[in-house]
């Protein structure tokens, strides 16, 4: 196991790399053609895209914490409790990425398809992960059971199986949000003049994400060993209490 | 020689662009500082 100062430092270059690729990336965004249909607001692709692929990524980090946890749980409990912080720290970030990604899509929306909000499959489905991961963070909060890591990792299991249904949402129906750029018809695709501001804040973001996740796992763990602490110090002295 | 995105604020699409690009550097930048600040109260006493 590595020391945490190793840990720190590794944790302070991931973030300067993460920092340098997203000013490249910001400054390939402004930098980059103009969509010849859309004109500016085209641009926001930068940016809106890369929100909803962490949105559809991060969730699988919070399913193999919440799976991890089910496992460990009655087996090594300090081990499941760090899987649990994972989960719950990939979905907060989760919501996060999710919440930005909806409201950039419905500025973009307003300018190109002269509407905010449409309950076409993609983004109903969409939404329904978003509310799916608001009542994930909702029930660890307010759960008065002693049930509720339990709770809210089965619930996460059920939140993750929405994720495959967004992706294929555009290929499974014809939608009012265009079909897939990638992976999808022959004839979609890029303008290669668009793909480094494209890739480089695609990458840059999803850096951000994991980097996010570390740090909020960090958090978590930290709050569960002070409450650990308390929980040690009241079992002790029964009198201060 | 690379040419900056030329913003017309009249416009509602460019207004958009700029509110949803702010948006996310604020709220991604602004949880980032909330999380720091959180690890850095709740850092173990010696």
């Amino acid at each position: 196991m590595p020391r945490p100062q190793t840990l720190r430092t590794l944790l302070r270059l991931w973030l300067a790399l993460t920092l340098i690729a997203l000013a490249i990336g910001l400054r390939l965004a402004i930098t980059a053609p103009v969509d010849a249909a859309q004109g500016n607001i085209g641009s926001m692709i930068y940016y809106h895209v890369p929100m909803q692929v962490g949105g559809l990524t991060f969730p699988f980090v919070n399913l193999l914490g919440s799976l991890a946890y089910l496992y460990y749980r009655s087996r090594d409990l300090e081990r499941a409790v760090a899987f649990d912080a994972l989960a719950v720290a990939a979905a907060e970030v989760t919501v996060l990425f999710l919440s930005v990604g909806i409201l950039s899509g419905m500025l973009w929306a307003k300018p190109v398809w002269g509407i905010w909000w449409t309950w076409d499959e993609r983004l109903t489905t969409c939404l329904l992960l978003w509310l799916l991961y608001v009542s994930y963070l909702l029930v660890r909060r307010f759960s008065a059971t002693g049930q509720r890591y339990t709770i809210s990792a089965v619930l996460s299991v059920f939140a993750a199986i929405d994720v495959p249904i967004v992706y294929m949402s555009t290929r499974w129906y014809r939608t009012q949000h265009p079909s897939p750029v990638f992976f999808g018809d022959p004839n979609a695709g890029l303008d290669p003049s668009m793909k480094p501001a494209f890739f480089s804040n695609f990458i840059a973001w999803l850096l951000w994400g994991f980097f996010l996740i570390a740090i909020r796992y960090t958090l978590e763990r930290r709050r569960q060993r002070t409450h650990h602490a308390a929980v040690q110090h009241a079992i002790a002295n029964p009198e201060a209490q | 020689m690379t040419q900056m995105i030329h913003l017309d604020m009249s416009k509602m699409a460019d207004r958009h662009l700029v509110i949803a690009y702010a948006a996310i550097l604020i709220a991604q930048f602004g949880y980032a500082g909330w999380v720091a600040y959180n690890i850095k109260r709740n850092r173990p006493t010696p």
